[in-house]
């Protein structure tokens, strides 16, 4: 609950809000309490600063505040408006200070607050700050009336340069003399020209007519900022309380005044970064304690399917033991056996075969016949056997080619048989041959003897027997049927 | 900043408590992030065992329909001397046998082949073959047992070989078979039987 300690000439008196009202307040009160000064003693300040920056601009500033109010600890610079060039906004040629000098009164009455103080705002800081609103005029007249006094701040391109405070004024008539009288002292002080023009005014719980009446004077009231609204029968008393117990700039106290309010701030502070904290962590860490919680599941899961698993590998190989050889051995041995054992050819099917075309030929005879199982780098029915071009290995087993099977025969015919009818027995027996399932046929005489030489010898009757050349392959299937 | 050591140290206990739960805070959340990554990656490398240990599974499957339906052959080819030491002289004997079984009167000239590595015995001479050190490889071995018979017909080496493979302790192939030189007595028959064996005998027990 926020309290006011507002102080003026008739001495202190205690505000607190209650129901969105500010009302009288007896006894102390429970928590900090911002304080309101309306008193004579408060003195504005207008001193021009050289262009210094940053840390010099502000000890220049402080030795010049302490200069101007030696006698008050309770004194501070006010920030006006910036305007004008960039220059002008980072270091202003003229520089506002307030202060409450003398301020035996206000310290008097601080000794009897024993809460924590939040801070001291002069009344005429308060109305100053009203006064520097965007919708008002830059030179403006500020009129705050009260019970037994009236407060008026004047502004200059939005700075206070000057406030006094006027005891009675309960008609209109005496406060628009107090304000003609301000006025003239602003003429004469040359800080506002005679004759300028009309000038604003902003008249805050001032006597009805007053406006009417200044208007006659070249002064003109302005409405209020509307963000400001009077909503209690304190009026614009109750504005300033409700301003000031949002501690706006130009806080007057010194800093051990306000120690127990600070420690206060720095304390609900602390507590509030610590809530901050835990929330920001228990967000962050969210993240990874789902994460975990998944990953503890899974890895249950997982760390039972393993032992299912191995469990289950164990049976196999106990089964697989139960036979007494490896399977790798198993495996490699029945490969090895229906490669090269179980899967070769059949030669007496072979023979079979030549000994059936021989015999469709009468008087046909074998003279040679050769059955050989050629290695996969071999080529068949190559001129010289011994001389077989090697293939180069492939890279992929599956790709090598297959085993073959050679079959090289010479036969000769019946002596006295003419070269037709060797033509035609030739090509009988090559039909037979042919007969022979998956065979290839690479050297056959019957092409010799339609397109080559036909000759004949001039020796005895064995010399005249021709003798006739077939060499022909069959690929070998090696299929093992054994898995890998 | 002098002036507000007095207010900082008012309030040195939130402050503290301040200091000390950001510090549990951020202990806490690094705690958990590093925690989270370990067993993350403790469930990723246990998946990655998990499906290892399924593919062994189907394998170890795998082996043992192929045991089941293949042992029996198994058994018979390790009867016949397919791995192992191979009796050599007892081919040769066993060639010897046959050829008086049959009772060819032609004598029969042999040539049992110094044995060659099956991947070399396509392409290496049988002349510039050494004989294989004991024990150092389990590579199959091809054994070339070469016969030559005189005045003999088709029908001769094939009854021949017929008996020299019901009689004989090992598994061959005929290789290769030249007839020539015909005469009124038959032909001249050049034949190679291939051996095939598996050096190193498995270190196992019989199968029950």
């Amino acid at each position: 609950m926020a309290t006011v300690l507002f102080l003026n000439a008739e001495g202190p008196t205690w505000w607190e809000k209650q129901g969105g009202a500010w009302q009288p307040h007896t006894g102390e009160p429970i928590g900090p309490v911002w304080v309101v000064t309306d008193l004579t003693e408060e003195t504005l300040a207008e001193i021009a600063v050289p262009r210094i920056f940053g840390n010099d601009r502000k000890r220049f500033v402080q030795r010049q505040l302490v200069n101007r109010f030696p006698e008050s600890l309770f004194r501070t610079t006010l920030d006006g408006r910036l305007s004008g060039s960039v220059m002008s906004r980072l270091a202003p040629p003229k520089q506002i200070l307030m202060a409450i000098e003398p301020a035996e009164r206000l310290q008097a009455a601080l000794a009897l607050v024993k809460a924590p103080l939040a801070g001291v705002w002069s009344a005429s800081v308060l109305l100053a700050q009203m006064g520097q609103d965007k919708s008002l005029p830059g030179n403006l007249l500020i009129v705050f009336g009260q019970a037994t006094s009236t407060r008026i701040v004047f502004l200059k391109d939005h700075a206070p340069v000057l406030t006094r405070l006027v005891p009675g004024s309960s008609t209109a008539a005496e406060q628009a003399i107090e304000v003609v009288r301000t006025l003239r002292h602003l003429e004469n002080t040359h800080i506002v020209q005679r004759g300028m023009g009309r000038l604003g005014a902003l008249l805050l719980g001032t006597q009805e007519g007053l406006a009417e009446v200044l208007s006659r004077d070249r002064i003109d009231a302005v409405a209020p900022p509307t963000h400001y609204r009077i909503t209690g029968e304190g009026g614009w008393r109750d504005a300033v309380f409700d301003q000031v117990c949002k501690s706006p700039p130009g806080q007057l106290a010194p800093l051990p005044t306000r120690a127990a309010y600070l420690t206060q701030q720095v304390q609900r502070s602390a507590r509030y970064a610590m809530v901050a904290c835990l929330v920001a962590a228990v967000l962050i860490a969210s993240e990874s304690v789902v994460s975990n919680v998944g990953d503890r599941g899974l890895q249950a899961g997982l760390r039972s399917t393993a032992s299912q698993l191995a469990a289950q590998t164990a049976q196999l190989e106990a089964s697989i033991a139960s036979f007494g050889v490896a399977p790798e051995l198993l495996r490699k041995v029945l490969t090895l056996d229906t490669d090269e054992i179980a899967t070769a050819p059949d030669m007496q099917q072979h023979l079979v075969a030549v000994s059936r075309a021989v015999s469709s030929v009468p008087g046909a005879r074998v003279v040679s016949l050769q059955w050989q199982v050629l290695g996969t780098q071999t080529p068949p029915c190559t001129q010289d056997a011994g001389a077989a071009t090697p293939v180069a290995p492939a890279s992929d087993p599956a790709a090598q080619p297959a085993r073959t099977v050679e079959l090289k025969m010479a036969f000769v015919l019946a002596s006295g048989a003419g070269p037709r009818l060797q033509f035609q027995q030739v090509t009988q027996m090559t039909q037979q041959l042919k007969a022979i399932a998956g065979i290839t046929l690479a050297q056959d005489p019957t092409r010799a003897l339609s397109e080559g030489d036909l000759a004949s010898t001039a020796g005895g009757p064995a010399e005249t027997q021709r003798q006739f050349n077939w060499c022909l392959f069959l690929p070998v299937s090696t299929a093992s049927g054994v898995s890998p | 900043m002098k002036d507000w050591k007095p207010i900082f140290l008012g309030a040195r206990r939130s402050l503290i408590h301040l200091a000390v739960v950001a510090m549990l805070c951020i202990g806490i959340v690094i705690g958990l992030h590093m925690l989270a990554r370990s067993l993350n990656a403790e469930v990723l490398e246990l998946g990655r065992a998990v499906q290892a240990q399924r593919a062994e599974l189907s394998q170890r499957h795998e082996d043992l329909r192929n045991m089941r339906g293949n042992i029996a052959r198994f058994e018979a080819l390790r009867v016949q001397n397919l791995m192992g030491t191979p009796d050599r002289p007892m081919w040769v004997e066993e060639l010897l046998a046959s050829h008086s079984r049959l009772g060819v009167t032609t004598p029969l000239v042999y040539q049992l082949q110094v044995p060659r590595t099956l991947a070399t015995a396509d392409t290496q001479p049988s002349a510039d073959a050494t004989p294989p050190a004991d024990g150092t490889s389990e590579e199959p071995l091809v054994h070339d047992l070469q016969f030559e018979l005189r005045d003999v017909h088709e029908e001769d080496v094939l009854r021949l070989i017929q008996d020299f493979r019901s009689h004989v302790k090992g598994r061959f192939r005929v290789n290769a078979c030249t007839f020539s030189d015909p005469r009124t007595a038959g032909m001249t028959a050049k034949c190679v039987l291939r051996f095939v064996t598996i050096p190193k005998a498995p270190a196992s027990q019989p199968a029950q």
